[in-house]
This record gives C-alpha cells, sequence and structure tokens, in this order.
C-alpha cells in the first residue's frame, strides 16, 4: 500500500523538489527556519529537509528548539558544501538523521524516501510519549479555576529565592501563580498555561532566559517576560533588551522593599497587555538573533 | 505564620453565625459560601487549607460535594457539621473528612478541631495532566483555527478524530474518558465539545454538569449509539448543551459529521460569549433555574459513582 508522506523543505536548491516530486512525496516550500518551525508544528510532515546556514535562524538552532519542545519529526539538514563544524554539532542533534552536501541531493533523496516508505520505518506507527505536565495542587486549583485574574509563571532555580518571592507574590489580590525550577520545564509549562507574564531569571538551568524569550517568540507564543536580575553583565543584560516580548528587570537587592514587588508587577501587567497586541502585528516579519550562542546551555 | 483560609459550606445563617463566633483568631481568615455548588467555584477561587461543611445542604449534599472534589483531585482537609441525625444516617466514609462537630457542639469543640486539623500537616500531591503529541502541537498552533475536543471511548474517538483531521481547519483534541474530558476541557477551552453520553468514569450528563458548576460553560455536543428523548430532553436543560447526534451517523456519513461541526463551531463564537456574560450573573438562584430545580444537582445519585473513582 503506498503511504503518503508529506516533507517540508527548507531554503532547498530546486533539484529537491524535483527528487520529491518523482518520489510522489507531498511538499510544502518555506524560506526560513521560523516559518520551517510554525509549518512543522501546523502540517506535522514526515520528515524535513533545511539548509543549515540561513538567514536570521538558522537550521541546526532549529534542530535544537524542535527538540527541546520534544517535537521528533526527522530532519535532513543540507549545506552546498560539508564543513567539518556542521557535522560535529550534528552528531549531537539525535533529530538530525542526516547532513547532505547539496549537489549529490537528488539520489540520496530518493534513497531515503524509499527506506522511508517501507512499512517498517513509517515514524507514523511507532508509539510517541505523550507530553506530561506537573501542577503542584495549588496550581491545580488555578488551572481548574473559571476567573478573570493574571497568570504569572515564575521560573527560579533557588527554592529560598523562589520561596521569597512567591510568599510576597502571595499577598497580592488577583494572581494566580505558577511555578518551575529550570527553563525547559518552564518553555512548556508557560505554552500550556498561556500566562499573563513570565518572570524568570536569566541564569536558569537547561535553557537559560534568554533562549526561553526566543523560542516563545519563534512559535509566535510572545509571552511578555520579566528577567529577575542579580548582577548580570552589560552585554547579557543589552541582549535580552532586544528580544521582543521582555517587559523589564527586576533587580533582587529591591525585592525585599515593602510594596515594591505589587507596584512593579501591576506596571509590567500593563505593559505586557500593550504589548501583547503589538507583538501579533510585528510577528510576522520577526527576524530572530541566532541561537547559535546558546548551544552549550540548550542541550 | 500565614493566614490560613477557612472556607464554610453553610445556608443556615444562624450556624454561620455560630461558626464564626467561634473562630475568632486572627490567623483566620473566614470565608462563606451557602451550597454545594458555590462552595465547590469558592474553593477553587481561594483555595483555602480546611473546608468546613453542612452534611445536609441544599441542591448538592456535603458528601457530594466531598465527593466532586476528591474527584477533581484535591485534597483540602474538611469537617463536617451537622444534626445528628445526619451524622447517623450518614455513616459514609470520605478520604480527607479529618473530623466531625455536631451542630450544638460547635460553640464547645470546633475551635480545637479547626486548630488540631489545621496543626496536622497535610499530604500534597503533584497532579499530571498528559497531552498527545499531536495535541501539544495542535496547542502550539496559531490560535486561527477553531479547538473541538472529541471525547468518546477510544475507537470512537480517534475513528472522527481522523475524519476530522484530513479537513486540515480544526485542532482536535481527544479524550476517552469523562475525567480526561472534563480536564482538558477545562484546559484547552475548546470551541466545541463532541462527547458521548456513555463515557467512562464521568458520563456525559455529570460532564456537562461539573463544567456547568465550575464556570466553563463549553458548547457541547452529545453522541448517543440509541438516540433516546427522555435523556435528551434531560441533557437539553443543561447548560451549553447545542445538539445531539447519532454515534453511527457521525461516524458513518462524512457529509453530515463536517456540516454539523461547521455549524456548531460558527454558532458557538457567539453563543460562548452569552454564556460567560451568563455566568458572571450566576448565583443559587441561576443555579436552580438553569438546572430545573428536581433535577441535576437534586439527584442523590449524581456523585455517588465518583467514589468508585480511582482517585489517585
Amino acid at each position: 500500500m503506498a503511504i503518503d508522506l508529506k516533507a517540508i523543505l527548507i531554503g532547498q536548491p530546486t533539484e529537491t523538489m524535483g527528487a520529491l516530486e518523482d518520489s510522489k512525496v507531498k511538499v510544502i516550500e518555506v524560506a526560513d527556519c521560523l516559518q520551517g518551525i510554525r509549518g512543522i508544528i501546523r502540517h506535522r510532515p514526515d520528515f524535513v529537509l533545511c539548509r543549515v546556514e540561513l538567514e536570521g535562524l538558522n537550521g541546526l538552532s532549529m534542530a535544537r528548539i524542535l527538540l527541546m519542545l520534544k517535537i521528533n519529526i526527522p530532519l535532513i539538514m543540507t549545506a552546498p558544501e560539508h564543513k567539518p563544524a556542521h557535522e560535529k554539532i550534528v552528531e549531537n542533534l539525535p533529530n538530525v538523521v542526516g547532513y547532505w552536501a547539496e549537489a549529490g541531493i537528488y539520489y540520496d533523496l530518493k534513497r531515503f524516501v524509499e527506506k522511508f516508505k517501507r512499512p517498517s520505518s513509517n515514524k507514523r506507527d511507532k508509539p510517541q510519549t505523550p507530553y506530561s505536565f506537573k501542577f503542584i495542587e495549588h496550581e491545580w486549583a488555578n488551572l481548574l479555576e473559571k476567573s478573570n485574574k493574571k497568570r504569572i509563571l515564575l521560573i527560579e532555580k533557588d527554592e529560598l529565592t523562589r520561596k521569597a518571592i512567591l510568599t510576597k507574590l502571595n499577598k497580592i489580590p488577583g494572581l494566580q501563580l505558577f511555578t518551575c525550577q529550570d527553563g525547559l520545564e518552564g518553555l512548556l509549562k508557560a505554552l500550556f498555561i498561556k500566562p499573563n507574564l513570565i518572570l524568570t531569571e536569566i541564569d536558569i538551568p537547561e535553557i537559560n532566559g534568554l533562549a526561553l524569550a526566543q523560542i516563545l517568540y519563534v512559535l509566535g507564543k510572545p509571552i511578555p517576560l520579566v528577567f529577575v536580575t542579580a548582577n548580570e553583565q552589560k552585554e547579557v543584560k543589552r541582549k535580552a533588551t532586544n528580544i521582543e516580548g521582555v517587559v523589564g528587570f527586576l533587580h533582587k537587592s529591591r525585592l525585599p522593599r515593602r510594596g515594591f514587588l505589587a507596584m512593579a508587577l501591576a506596571q509590567y501587567l500593563q505593559k505586557s497587555e500593550r504589548l501583547q497586541s503589538a507583538i501579533g502585528e510585528s510577528y510576522e516579519k520577526a527576524r530572530v538573533d541566532n541561537l547559535e550562542t546558546e548551544k552549550d546551555s540548550i542541550i | 505564620m500565614a493566614q490560613k483560609l477557612i472556607l464554610l459550606v453553610e445556608a443556615e445563617p444562624s450556624i454561620v453565625n455560630r461558626v464564626e463566633d467561634c473562630l475568632t483568631s486572627s490567623d483566620y481568615d473566614f470565608f462563606n459560601a451557602i451550597d454545594g455548588a458555590e462552595g465547590i467555584r469558592k474553593v477553587f477561587e481561594i483555595y483555602p487549607d480546611l473546608i468546613i461543611v453542612d452534611l445536609a445542604l441544599p441542591l448538592m449534599s456535603g458528601i457530594q460535594l466531598v465527593r466532586t472534589l476528591n474527584f477533581l483531585k484535591l485534597q483540602v482537609p474538611v469537617i463536617f457539621i451537622g444534626e445528628h441525625s445526619e451524622f447517623t444516617k450518614n455513616k459514609v466514609k470520605l478520604p480527607h473528612v479529618k473530623d466531625t462537630c455536631v451542630n450544638h457542639m460547635i460553640s464547645e469543640e470546633l475551635e480545637a478541631k479547626v486548630e488540631a486539623v489545621l496543626n496536622d500537616p497535610r499530604g500534597f500531591e503533584d497532579i499530571k495532566l498528559e497531552l498527545e503529541p499531536e495535541e501539544f502541537l495542535g496547542f502550539l498552533s496559531r490560535e486561527d483555527r477553531k479547538k473541538i475536543l472529541i471525547a468518546s471511548d477510544g475507537p470512537t474517538a480517534r475513528n472522527l478524530f481522523n475524519q476530522l483531521d484530513t479537513l486540515g481547519y480544526y485542532e482536535l483534541y481527544i479524550a476517552t474518558d469523562g475525567r480526561e474530558a472534563l480536564f482538558k476541557a477545562i484546559s484547552i477551552q475548546p470551541d466545541l465539545i463532541i462527547a458521548s453520553t456513555d463515557l467512562t468514569i464521568l458520563e456525559g450528563k455529570k460532564l456537562a454538569k461539573l463544567l456547568y458548576i465550575l464556570g466553563h460553560s463549553l458548547p457541547l455536543i452529545f453522541m448517543q449509539l440509541n438516540q433516546d428523548p427522555i435523556t435528551q430532553e434531560q441533557l437539553s436543560k443543561l447548560e451549553g448543551v447545542v445538539g445531539f447526534w447519532s454515534t453511527g451517523q457521525a461516524l458513518n456519513e462524512r457529509k453530515f459529521l463536517f456540516d454539523e461541526v461547521q455549524k456548531a463551531v460558527s454558532l458557538n463564537a457567539r453563543m460562548l460569549k452569552n454564556l460567560n456574560n451568563a455566568y458572571k450573573e450566576i448565583d443559587t438562584m441561576n443555579l436552580k433555574a438553569g438546572m430545573g430545580s428536581n433535577d441535576i444537582l437534586d439527584d442523590p445519585t449524581l456523585f455517588q459513582e465518583f467514589d468508585d473513582v480511582d482517585l489517585d
């Protein structure tokens, strides 16, 4: 029985298209990785071909983001010619199944599709692990409650600081509080609960705060975000300011001041409401900083 | 010590006063709800440290209330109050009910009992919710598609999912039992729920009621294998119910399925807005009127089955 295959091509030469058409694979073509990610989420293709070096978000960063989101769709990276540097990175990305030079792509691809079409390798039949979201009881109550309260997600690795901030937040009426301890959990939880505001440190485990903000943006879910800072370098702060969705910085040393957090939060919530509609408009034209620099913290 | 929140669910003003009078400590922040449905909603709103519940509440009994909370996976400790006769009548053992107090002993005993329960460290368990990968991808995509939750036994749900998926313009979610349907409905807020009346764990009727009690009246179409006018009449009184299908027709007639879904979804955008507005004005009277006084919450068997439910 013939299986209908669907593929997304990102920045590919015409040979790729030809090979897939000859192999009767449905093709969706997009120009860059930003649209690529959104296309993958929307169309759930069987595999993806992507050029490594592209304007804006590059192919390897896209592979990392997909990996973090546990979207395990096979990716084939292509380049006009092999680069050893790429090969090294590709080795660490389990969702990248091939790294090909574009010169011989027609035959490589035909072979790949043949193999893919064999029933034994049909990925769709394999059971996939579900996404699991964990909530403490109070968060669960928040989740089931029908309300107009503002949802705040606090990402903070240090338990004492987390509790201290929570105690302060608890005294502010009209909030629903959610917490987690690292960036990866934070990313998935944020996507699920859609908070009005994220409070996070920049230096958090798994995915750092900057990458988190960028990924949310790439996904078209630019949840307004406030960085809780201590003594970050100017350079880091400058970078953070440039990411869409970042509405401000809270310095830890100011938190103990009475009434400070409540007032700051009210301002940020107001600002984020305005921002959220504005971001919606700018989103299509988005360009994203290269996530390459984050690779150590991301994987 | 942080202030402790106490919710009293009691309709009788004199008892409310009595309870309030004996819990005067400034360590307590005191809230009152006058029936079971309001009680449940308040529990989610204020998330109390302790609930004091009258056994004999109007509409939904104290026992039903506690069962419902357990079903919804909350482990907030409970103290039952009531007349002596009610305690002898209702000898059920429920999880998380820590103590009891008869009405005429409230002034003498309740304060100590409250203090003891609050001082007793209670257990907290994390609650897990799972989404299938394709559901999560739907969740991530831009919100320009209508969301539909299909709640039925596995094969039926999967069949409808696959049929509707071919259209490509709905974001689809699946639940194979009533509890999963409830939790997914609330966290996803779909534009339409298509549910079998005979869902396991929490049947369709109860699903609609619980959604209503919790304030999430979402548009709902029921499917029945054999169309039964009596059940349909009962169900159509429930807030949010917008239609009935025969399961066979939905499964076998593609055109029927596609047309009906499209109709329901476009109709519901407006209705949902109305429902949400209506919810803001909900009070007990509304609740009674909306649900039919001798029907929904009065039904003593309503929450009994929650007992059999695995409460892990």
